[in-house]
């Protein structure tokens, strides 16, 4: 159906050699950045530390791969695809996570979360318009409440789902079981549909 | 705590379900009990609801957040050049003098990689040039468009329209999977197979990719079929400026994680 307007160029080209390594980093990059900021945000780290955080992963994926690149000295070829996808993106986010929590350590706890409390608050308190409106945001406040009231790895686990990740992705980012991931976000749905329905 | 057996299809099963990551064969034996059982079926939506309404209260929390990503890529092909130009130097030159060094060969080098950038984005255009593609429509009425069968089979465009396109952005030897052609408005929404409404698009780069765009498509048919809008205003918002229109009519400032999820595993497969 989506494919109906579109035609790949695969064919059309003729292939330019192995592209430069900074290319292939950039796109995951490009790729990436959105949700890892997103999840970072999570942690309660502002703008500019989930900035600087993103930069400092793509940088060490960068690294590894250089690494990699020239202990196996591949002459030609994508290096990339030599690497499973789950374990990529698993990678990167695991990564990410490791960095947040040393960040978070750094920056002290106390005003570490009264910059997430604001960073959650201002979106309700500045919401105007009708009784609806108000109501549904205060369901979701409330959902948002709930999620940072649970254990720091259920809040993960589902920060992750929510940005697509697969459960093997999640179990990779956070060095846990695949079983615990589904045993996480089962618990976690849970308590949100009671939260919800309050 | 007393065991006691319960029929019904545990929370933590039902979520796997749902997120097709439950094992094949525990999967069939759960679809079999859903379509006998209002219990769970009653359960599974409870749940379901929750997460759609944490993920939508959680991508209006963070949308605005998201800083735009020019400057910080270019940042970050600056802070890789000077890596890249780093020695493998042991003893003085590592640790703290190693950082300094980097820091300032990342400064150095920052206004390449802003020119880079520049460079980055002729070539992998968000949006197509106004001038090389103003959009072209049929003459259909939306009583034709909305009868027609949604999707009518492969639409190739001819390698050498194609080649046109490449040929008209400027882009020689584009790379495979890089880029598809696109129709700037959708044949669904009336466009012409015409050079004046083909662009190459980004397939899989940042976040505003192909996938993101025919999930406005969709959309727009949708709500163009149903009247809510009409056909000549849909195809002059997707040729004007397609992201502000998915802003507009999916209310987020940034592609939805379903529409973005489209294409995170795609360009490995
Ligand atoms: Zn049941």
């Amino acid at each position: 159906m989506h494919e109906s307007c579109s035609v790949f160029v695969d064919a059309a080209v003729e292939s330019g050699g192995p592209r430069p390594l900074e290319d292939e980093v950039t796109d995951l990059y490009l790729d990436h950045r959105g949700a890892l900021l997103r999840y970072l945000f999570s942690f309660g780290l502002s703008p500019q530390d989930g900035e600087e955080v993103v930069q400092e992963v793509f940088l060490a994926l960068f690294q590894h791969l250089r690494k990699g690149k020239a202990r196996e000295n591949l002459a030609c070829g994508n290096l990339l695809q030599n690497l499973p996808p789950q374990n990529l993106k698993g990678w990167i986010f695991r990564v990410g996570h490791n960095l947040a929590l040393k960040r978070r350590t750094q920056s002290g706890r106390e005003s570490f979360a009264a910059n997430h409390q604001t960073l959650w608050r201002n979106h309700w308190d500045t919401a105007p318009g009708p009784e609806e409106q108000a109501i549904d945001c205060q369901r979701q406040a409330r959902l948002l409440a709930a999620v940072r009231a649970m254990p720091r790895r259920d809040q993960s686990c589902l920060h992750l789902r929510a940005e697509g990740l697969r459960y093997r992705e999640i179990a990779e980012a956070l060095g846990i079981s695949l079983g615990a991931v589904a045993l996480s976000l089962g618990r976690s749905l849970a308590r949100l549909s009671r939260a919800d329905a309050r | 705590m007393t065991m006691r057996y319960d029929p019904h299809i545990p929370d933590r099963e039902l979520v796997q379900l749902a997120d097709a990551e439950l094992p094949a064969v525990r999967s069939s034996e759960a679809r079999v009990h859903l379509e006998n059982c209002v219990t769970c079926r009653a359960r599974q939506d409870e749940l379901e609801r929750a997460r759609e309404r944490f993920f939508s209260a959680r991508s209006e929390e963070f949308a605005a957040q998201v800083p735009a990503v020019d400057s910080s890529a270019a940042l970050l092909r600056a802070r890789m050049a000077g890596l890249a130009s780093e020695r493998e130097v042991p003893g003085f030159w590592s640790g703290r003098h190693r950082a300094a060094l980097a820091g300032l060969a990342a400064i150095l080098v920052l206004a390449a990689g802003v020119a880079w950038w520049m460079d980055g984005y002729r070539r992998y255009p968000l949006k197509p040039d106004a001038n090389l593609t103003p959009g072209a429509t049929l003459s259909v009425s939306r009583e034709q468009l909305c009868s027609a069968p949604e999707a009518d089979g492969l639409r190739v465009i001819p390698a050498a329209l194609a080649g046109e396109v490449f040929h008209s952005y400027g882009i020689r030897g584009p790379k495979p999977r890089n880029y598809e052609v696109d129709y700037l408005i959708t044949p669904a929404l009336g466009g012409a197979t015409d050079v004046r409404n083909l662009w190459p698009q980004p397939y899989s780069r940042g976040a505003w990719n192909a996938r993101v765009k025919d999930a406005l498509e969709d959309r727009l048919r949708t709500l163009v079929c149903r009247g809510a809008i009409d056909l000549y205003t849909a195809q002059r918002e997707i040729s004007t400026d397609w992201i502000a229109a998915y802003r507009k009519y999916f209310h987020t400032g940034t592609p939805l994680p379903e529409h973005a999820r489209f294409f995170k595993d795609r360009p490995w497969e």
